[in-house]
Formats: structure tokens, C-alpha cells, sequence
């Protein structure tokens, strides 16, 4: 009798925190939502500038929706050559690197995961260490490596130094490690090489990792700003985000064009982030490292 | 019998092959990662110890001319470390406190979670330069909406990023003759005078990096098993009692992972700094990067910018290194 009436005052315990929770929830929930909307702002007033005419952002009090939305910045801003040269500058080095980065590691990370040899240890050693050096604090050393290659102002310039780095070697050796080995011996056995075991086996089946790798490193090329500034001189050469900062100064306060310029340069991350949300988040979530 | 010595010698002939392949493939990742990693870290070492010039033919050893100069004879350099240390000593328990809050909120089971998690995550891929760019026009004297939104509410409009002044410097003030009186050179503190500018580059920093560590909290959050909440729920425990002893506890490895990699981050800040005040008003915003890259690329000193640029890493390398070898093993589930 005793027993029961405490379980059930327990129970009733429980259900009236449950239901303070409901309230709690919805009033969670709107805040969230309402929290949500400020940190988007930035990006909603980026795109309704970009769509209005000049003469509207000078108004007052400053309009949301733009009067005569039109897509007259955009085309702009895409009619200036450098912006649609440094646009696909941006592209083709960002999409390169990723390519390059991708080939290289996992071919680096096959025989680290799957393969014995002398020195596998060091050279794992070495390719993790390399993951301490911060590459904007040793710019000026590599100023140099890039003056003497003869590699400043062109594309091999900001590719090939992103062709390889020790997180993605590690992501890859991770991955492949999974791969069971008995699989590898029999089509060893039955005459299958390496190279072809790699093509025609792992990389099907360690298609996250690529994505997961690939994504990432386009998404961080398409994004920097510090190395090309520095390893380039010509518009020519120019990439989106070098484009930008220098588009602010010559336009001056052309709000729309700017804008535009900057939407530009925001949204195809934006966009593939929209799409392939898992593979950025599970892979911050994973590696706790971009 | 024989089939398995075949087998044997097989599987012999293939693995002494192994050695080569194995550094064919390995190849190419280290000559780029040395050629572009680790040889440049030589350089920059090596330049640190020499006079060189970017432009001009100068370029001869000094010895330790830089860093005596470094230490003794650049209040820039000083006003450059003190700057960088008051940009990461705010934005890093700024954006913590607000990364942790917002994973409480999602990890609540609540409508539209993938949604609102995208939302708050969004800034995070985006280009620091693009962002700048938006939120340099938001933060304009004269046509930037957030003074037009204090309007509203009655404010009167401010210079932010063009204000060297703050609610700090009332007690710079004070501070100045003290320091002086003491023998100190007040110039190597003036960075105690935070300038508005610094906070208004600070809020853009912290709003766009929230999002990726609230995502690593997140994943913390979700590894603490919800039996311990449902306990303390029967046990009749408030809110706070199960943040404070179960939930905050708990996270204390993912802390620590994401105030190392913050503060990693945060020592190395540039892009917003440079689109947005370009060190200024009066140098109040030069940060460490910023200070190596005007030194090296626009007074054209290589020479002494690399020695700047061995303090940071030096900084640096340092914090990675305890990231990298000392993270898990000793911070537990002790209180």
C-alpha cells in the first residue's frame, strides 16, 4: 500500500515535469526560431541589397523587400571582367585542389592502412606532424619556396601546395583500414595489382571519405584569402574573395553591385552545404577539425 | 601440400615488391607536404636570423638583430601581441558560452531541429571576406542598418569600426599614470583601451564560428547517456542542478577540444580584420597576422617579419602540440 502510493506520487512527479517541459519546449522552440532568423539576417539583407536599385539604400527608413526587385547588380557584377575572371579562377583552383588533394592522400593512405613496410610508422609520424604548422604563420617561407619555384601569379601556385595534408591522409587511412584484409589477398591471389585493387575496390567502397574529403577541401580553397592575396600580383590571376576586397574600394558605395559581388562569392558554398549537409557536419563531429 | 607453398611463395614475392610500391604511392604526399609544410617552416626560421629585403637586393645575416629590435625597440609589435591577446581572450569564451547554449537548446527534441542546426551552422562556410563585406555595410555610420535599428530604440548613431574608443577607455585613464609612474612605457599597454572597433570585429568572429563548435558540443551532448537525466529527473532535480552535475561534467573533453582549437583559430585571425579595418583606427585592431603580413608585404621587410612570425608559431606549435598529445588523457570525467 505504502509502496504504491509512493511509486505513484513519483509517477505524478514525473508527469508534471513533463508537462512543464511542453511549455518550456515551445517557448525553446521560439526562441531558437526567432534566434535562427537574426543569425541569418545577415545573409537575407545581403540578398535583398543585391536586388534592389542604387537609390533605395539610400532610403529612409531602410526598406527589407526591395521596391522594384530586379537582377540588374548581379548582371552587373557579372558583366565586369575581373569578377567573372576571378569567379572561375576560383572554380578551377578550388575544384583542383580538391581533385589533386583527393588523389594524392588516399593513394599515400593505401599502403599506411593496408600495407607493412620499414618506416611506415615515421612516415605516418611525418604526415601528422605536418598538421601543427599553420599555414598563414609561415607565409613568408613559403613566399619564398613559391618565388624560387616561379610558381607566383599562377594556378600551379595555389594548387599544388594544397595537393596534400596529413588530416585528409588520416581521414583516408582510416577509412581503408575498415576495408577487410581477406578481401585484398584473394584478388591478390587471383592476380588483381594494387593500382587496380584501389580503383576498382576501395574507392567505391570508400566513397563517403572521398566525398567527406573532397567537400571540404573545395570548400576551404573556394573560402581563403590570405595565400592568394599574397601569391598573386595580376587580375588576371585574381581569385573571388581577392576580387571582392578590391571591388569594395573601386565601387565605392555601390551597395547592390557590392552586395551581389558578395553573394557571389557566399552563396556555392551555401548551396553545396544545402545539399551535402551531413558530410559538413558529421565530419566536424568526427574529426573536430576542418 | 603443394598448392600451399605455392601460395607461400606467392605471397613472398609480392610483399618484397612492397617496399617500393609502397613509397611510389606514399611519394607525391611528401614531397608536397615537405615542399610546402615543412621546408618553408625551415625558411621562415632561417630568415628570422637575416636583414632581407622583398624588393631591394638586401639580404645578408644579422644574427639576433630581429629579435632584439622584436623585444626591445617595436611598440607595434607589442601593441600587435597585446591586441591579439584581447581579440582571443573575449571571442573565445564569447563564442564558447554561446556555442554550448544553443547546443542545450537543439538537444532538446524540438521541432525543426535540422532546420535551425543548418541555420546557426550556415556562417561557418561561408567566406570570412564575404561576411565582412555584408557586415562592414550593417555596421555603416551613416547607412548601416544596426544604426538605423538603434534609431528605433532611441540610440544615437556610432562610429563602429572607426571608433579607437570604448566604455574601456575611461579607465585607460586612470590606468595611464599609474603605469608611467611605475617606470613602464604606457604605449606597450594601450591595448588595455579596447577599442569599439575590436568588439564590433569580435561579434562578426564570434557569430560566424559559433555554429561550428556549437556542432562539436552538439555530438558531446549527445554521447552523455540520457539515463543519468531521467535519475536525476525522479530524484527531482532542477534544470541547473543537472547542467551543473551532469551535462557540464561530462562535456569537460569536448571543452577542452574546442577551447585549444579556438584558441588556434582565434591567434591566427586576418581576413576579417583586414577587409573590415585594416589594423586601424590608429592600429587599435592589429592583430599578430595582420602585423607579418604589413611588415612582409607592404613595407616589404621579409626578414623582420619572419622573426614576428617565428613568435606565433612558436605560440602556436606549442598549443597544437597539447592538443595533439596531451588531449583526452588527462582531462576525464573528474569534477
Amino acid at each position: 500500500m505504502e509502496n504504491r502510493s509512493q511509486s505513484s506520487l513519483s509517477a505524478k512527479k514525473v508527469a508534471s515535469i513533463k508537462a512543464g517541459d511542453k511549455y518550456g519546449k515551445y517557448i525553446l522552440t521560439a526562441l531558437l526560431f526567432i534566434g535562427v532568423f537574426f543569425w541569418l539576417f545577415p545573409f537575407l539583407w545581403m540578398i535583398s541589397t543585391a536586388l534592389k536599385e542604387q537609390s533605395e539604400v539610400f532610403m529612409f527608413p531602410p526598406t527589407f523587400i526591395p521596391r522594384t526587385a530586379n537582377l540588374n547588380a548581379f548582371r552587373a557584377a557579372f558583366q565586369s571582367l575581373d569578377f567573372t575572371i576571378s569567379f572561375t579562377n576560383s572554380v578551377i583552383i578550388s575544384a583542383g585542389a580538391a581533385l589533386l588533394q583527393c588523389i594524392i592522400c588516399a593513394l599515400a593512405a593505401y599502403p599506411l592502412a593496408r600495407m607493412k613496410f620499414f618506416g611506415r610508422e615515421v612516415v605516418f609520424l611525418f604526415f601528422i606532424s605536418t598538421m601543427m604548422i599553420p599555414l598563414n604563420v609561415i607565409i613568408t617561407g613559403n613566399f619564398q619556396v613559391l618565388n624560387q619555384l616561379g610558381w607566383i601569379d599562377t594556378y600551379q601556385g595555389l594548387i599544388v601546395p594544397f595537393g596534400a595534408s596529413g588530416l585528409a591522409i588520416f581521414i583516408f587511412r582510416q577509412f581503408f583500414r575498415t576495408i577487410p584484409m581477406e578481401l585484398e589477398d584473394a584478388a591478390r591471389i587471383d592476380g588483381c595489382g594494387r593500382i587496380r585493387f584501389l580503383l576498382q575496390i576501395i574507392v567505391p567502397i570508400a566513397k563517403p571519405a572521398f566525398a567527406a574529403v573532397g567537400i571540404f577541401v573545395w570548400q576551404s580553397q573556394w573560402n581563403q584569402f590570405l595565400w592568394p592575396l599574397i601569391m598573386t600580383n595580376s587580375r588576371e590571376m585574381w581569385v573571388i574573395q581577392v576580387a571582392l576586397t578590391a571591388m569594395t574600394d573601386a565601387w565605392g558605395t555601390n551597395h547592390p553591385e557590392m552586395a551581389a559581388g558578395a553573394a557571389f562569392a557566399a552563396l556555392p558554398p551555401l548551396i553545396l552545404f544545402m545539399f551535402l549537409q551531413k558530410y559538413f557536419i558529421q565530419g566536424i563531429a568526427r574529426t573536430g577539425l576542418d | 601440400m603443394r598448392e600451399k607453398s605455392m601460395f607461400k611463395s606467392m605471397i613472398e614475392k609480392i610483399s618484397r615488391n612492397d617496399l617500393i610500391v609502397a613509397y611510389i604511392f606514399l611519394l607525391p604526399a611528401i614531397i608536397i607536404l615537405f615542399t610546402f609544410r615543412i621546408y618553408p617552416a625551415i625558411r621562415l626560421f632561417l630568415l628570422s636570423f637575416r636583414d632581407t629585403l622583398l624588393i631591394r637586393p638586401v639580404d645578408q645575416f644579422i644574427g639576433l638583430d630581429n629579435f632584439v629590435r622584436l623585444l626591445f625597440d617595436d611598440p607595434r609589435f607589442w601593441n600587435s601581441v597585446g591586441n591579439t591577446f584581447v581579440f582571443v581572450l573575449i571571442s573565445v569564451p564569447l563564442q564558447m558560452g554561446l556555442a554550448l547554449l544553443i547546443a542545450l537548446g537543439l538537444k532538446q527534441k524540438i521541432k525543426g531541429l535540422p532546420f535551425l542546426r543548418a541555420g546557426y551552422f550556415a556562417p561557418v562556410v561561408v567566406s570570412m571576406v564575404a561576411v565582412s563585406v555584408v557586415w562592414q555595410w550593417i555596421y555603416h555610420p551613416n547607412l548601416g542598418l544596426l544604426n538605423h535599428m538603434l534609431a528605433y530604440l532611441g540610440v544615437s548613431p556610432r562610429q563602429w569600426l572607426r571608433n579607437p574608443y570604448s566604455f574601456m577607455t575611461p579607465l585607460w585613464l586612470r590606468l595611464e599614470p599609474v603605469i608611467e609612474s611605475i617606470g613602464l612605457n604606457p604605449a606597450n599597454f594601450a591595448w588595455i583601451n579596447i577599442s569599439t572597433a575590436m568588439f564590433a570585429v569580435i561579434a562578426v568572429v564570434v557569430w560566424k564560428g559559433t555554429g561550428y563548435y556549437m556542432v562539436i558540443y552538439l555530438a558531446g551532448l549527445m554521447d552523455i547517456p540520457e539515463v543519468l537525466y531521467e535519475a536525476a529527473e525522479v530524484d527531482g532535480a532542477s534544470r541547473w542542478q543537472k547542467f551543473k552535475n551532469i551535462t557540464w561534467p561530462l562535456l569537460t573533453p569536448t571543452t577542452y577540444l574546442i577551447i585549444i582549437l579556438q584558441i588556434i583559430n582565434s591567434f591566427q585571425v586576418f581576413s576579417s580584420i583586414y577587409v573590415m579595418t585594416g589594423g586601424g583606427p590608429s592600429r587599435k585592431t592589429e592583430v599578430l597576422v595582420y602585423y607579418i603580413y604589413n611588415r612582409a608585404f607592404e613595407s616589404l621587410e621579409l626578414g623582420y617579419a619572419s622573426a614576428v612570425a617565428l613568435f606565433l608559431f612558436l605560440l602556436l606549435l606549442t598549443l597544437t602540440a597539447i592538443q595533439k598529445f596531451s588531449l583526452g588523457s588527462r582531462v576525464y570525467y573528474d569534477r
